[in-house]
């Protein structure tokens, strides 16, 4: 039953069968072949329940936040404003790339967005201050993965959908893992750039005047993150209530910008609604899936097949992140969340691990398979900006930046209490 | 067929509009319920029930929106590799395997209509919601991205019967990394940065 799952979820993936038809056949040819009864019948049901499902109304909110953002031309400016506080380290710009994708993606949830938007912006520049500009696209491409991990996440919703798992304490536990990601992406501009003086481009120099005066640059997107995050914890709203302030506060600062004009908006919600309908019928079918495979005992077999291998839950663990990071190469990063996670969870909490914990792990999984090629999405969105070159350019760049999260993923193996212990002090 | 299809694409753009206002008014609900519950302590209540309501309807109504703008997700590692007619025929199957799906989910959605409409089910809340106000549209949406899947099938058909796959590939074709970028970051390029 697992061989044969594989073999047909392979081959539909690998006709381009758009995943939610791949989940969806997938889930019909399995229940039709292994289950006494008709499951399908549960479908109108489930898949009217989990549309409406409050905790899901997040998911456009989050994706309208950023498109406000992005329409407005809040993030523009915020990136100036962080080139002049971060491009005098050695690396100038790519710190000023990873600062803003850490600080846009605080603000929305979307990787593709964060990588677009900010290489956008920044690849111009390479030519402009001499930078080495495969380790400058690396930059852009890694920055943009930042975004499954901080908070507010998308992802971190699903996942917490998926596996019952509460979304603020995620959100909690993604902080420290998340902000450590993007500094320990600095120090390996930094020790790249020390070691290859040539490649981290013209020094700016920004006298502190000038500093203070970008700050008001820096305040909306900050502000966002506060009023979003900030509710949360307060006890003042749920992530999805958190959510809808943080469109309003994106509505309202657009219209002190003078931007919030009906155009906008309507360019706004078409992006919105164009992604939300596409995650969604993703979702829809992820649930029918999970939902069939556990009816029919698989998510069960697979458990058992696990544990039948008589490892430790050490060496399973290791196992089972070396398998994920190997998937993660030729898998997309939401297809993969939406069929791992519930598969894979129950086992992980079999050995003896905190959910929690397993969902910080996973998310900087995801964000490693981002650039990881053949199949990383942020490196042809990087690739998709420069509109030259080879996309070999691309991945060499991205590299160190790899090794940077296989480092991160050793660290948060080896102390789970850099994810674990925000949520112990309030849980 | 190339006006029906265009007419129904155009509605798509409107029903995904429509659906982009109701997640608008949406935020703006929630936010008004949670302000005057937290600053007045008054609760208006079902801001949540009906965000939700708001939700599932604007997302079926967004669906055939999505299919014209070719933003469902597919895995094009083989496919890139796969010879023209190849890559029309996997994209033709996808579509059929998207549009199928689909219509087994409207026709189970129909069935849960029709129950509601039979029984007058409310919802299991304060507010004792009657059902078929949210469900209707909700499946009219379903329904409408059966129909739109259809039609750019046969059109797509059409195109490659006629030898104009340049045609079915606009229709039905992966999207190039360059046409998402312009859908992920637009105008920013035309700023002369």
């Amino acid at each position: 039953m697992l061989i044969q799952t594989l073999i047909i979820l392979i081959v539909l993936i690998a006709l381009a069968v758009p995943i939610a038809a791949a989940l969806g056949w997938l889930g019909l040819t399995l229940q039709y072949m292994h289950s006494p009864m008709p499951l399908h019948r549960a479908l109108g049901d489930m898949v009217w329940q989990t549309g409406t499902d409050f905790i899901l109304v997040a998911i456009p909110m989050f994706v309208l936040l950023g498109e406000i953002l992005l329409r407005a031309g809040i993030t523009e400016r915020m990136y100036d404003g962080i080139v002049k506080w971060l491009g005098w380290l050695p690396g100038g710009l790519m710190h000023s790339n990873i600062g803003s994708s850490a600080l846009f993606a605080a603000t929305s949830g979307s990787s593709v967005a964060t990588a677009a938007t900010i290489g956008t912006i920044a690849v111009p520049q390479i030519k402009k201050r001499h930078y080495n500009e495969r380790l400058f696209l690396g930059t852009v491409a890694a920055g943009g993965t930042l975004g499954i991990l901080i908070p507010p996440s998308i992802n971190l919703i699903l996942y917490g959908l998926l596996t019952d798992t509460s979304v603020p304490e995620l959100y909690l536990a993604g902080f420290i893992p998340g902000f450590l990601l993007a500094l320990l992406f600095m120090v390996t501009i930094v020790v790249v750039c020390v070691m290859r003086p040539g490649w981290g481009g013209e020094r700016i120099t920004v006298d502190w005047a000038e500093r203070i005066r970008v700050l008001p640059a820096l305040i909306p997107p900050i502000g966002i993150f506060l009023v979003v995050v900030g509710s949360i914890y307060a006890g003042i709203a749920t992530p999805t209530e958190a959510a809808s302030l943080g469109v309003v506060a994106a509505m309202v600062l657009a219209a002190w910008n003078r931007k919030l004009t009906l155009p906008m908006m309507r360019a706004a919600v078409e992006g919105t609604m164009r992604t939300t309908a596409m995650i969604m019928l993703i979702i829809l079918a992820a649930v029918f899936l999970n939902f069939v495979l556990s009816v029919i005992g698989l998510t069960q077999a697979l458990a058992d097949f696990v544990t039948g291998l008589g490892l430790t839950p050490f060496q399973t663990m290791l196992l089972i992140v070396a398998l994920l990071v190997i998937l993660g190469c030729f898998m997309e990063t939401l297809s993969m969340l939406l069929t791992i996670a519930p598969l894979i969870t129950p086992i992980v909490v079999a050995l003896g691990y905190d959910p929690v914990w397993f969902g910080i792990l996973l998310m900087v999984i995801l964000e490693t398979a981002l650039i990881t090629p053949p199949i990383g999405i942020n490196l042809y969105v990087v690739q998709g900006i420069r509109e030259r070159g080879e996309m070999l350019d691309v991945m060499v760049g991205a590299a160190p930046f790899v090794l940077t999260m296989f480092a991160m993923i050793a660290l948060l193996m080896a102390v789970p209490g850099l994810a674990l212990w925000l949520p112990s002090l309030v849980y | 067929m190339a006006p029906l299809v265009t007419f129904a694409e155009r509605l798509s753009r409107w029903l995904a509009w429509a659906g982009g206002a109701l997640i608008v008014f949406s935020a703006l609900l929630v936010t008004v319920e949670v302000t005057l519950r937290k600053l007045f302590n008054i609760s208006i209540g079902g801001a949540d029930e009906i965000s939700g309501y708001a939700f599932g309807v604007a997302t079926s109504f967004a669906l055939a929106f999505a299919l014209f703008e070719r933003a469902h997700i597919r895995v094009d590692a083989a496919y890139n590799l796969f010879p023209r007619w190849g890559k029309l025929a996997a994209s033709l199957i996808g579509l059929a395997l998207l549009v199928g799906f689909g219509v087994v989910v409207s026709y189970m959605a129909w069935g849960l209509v029709a129950d509601t409409l039979q029984f007058g089910s409310r919802s299991i809340t304060p507010m004792r919601t009657p059902l078929a106000i949210p469900q209707i549209p909700w499946l009219a949406g379903w329904l409408f991205f059966v129909v739109c899947g259809a039609l750019i099938f046969v059109a797509a058909l059409i195109a490659v019967l006629r030898g104009d796959p340049a045609q079915a590939d606009r229709l039905i074709g992966i999207k190039s990394i360059d046409e998402q970028i312009e859908d992920e970051a637009p105008d920013l390029e035309d700023q002369g940065r």
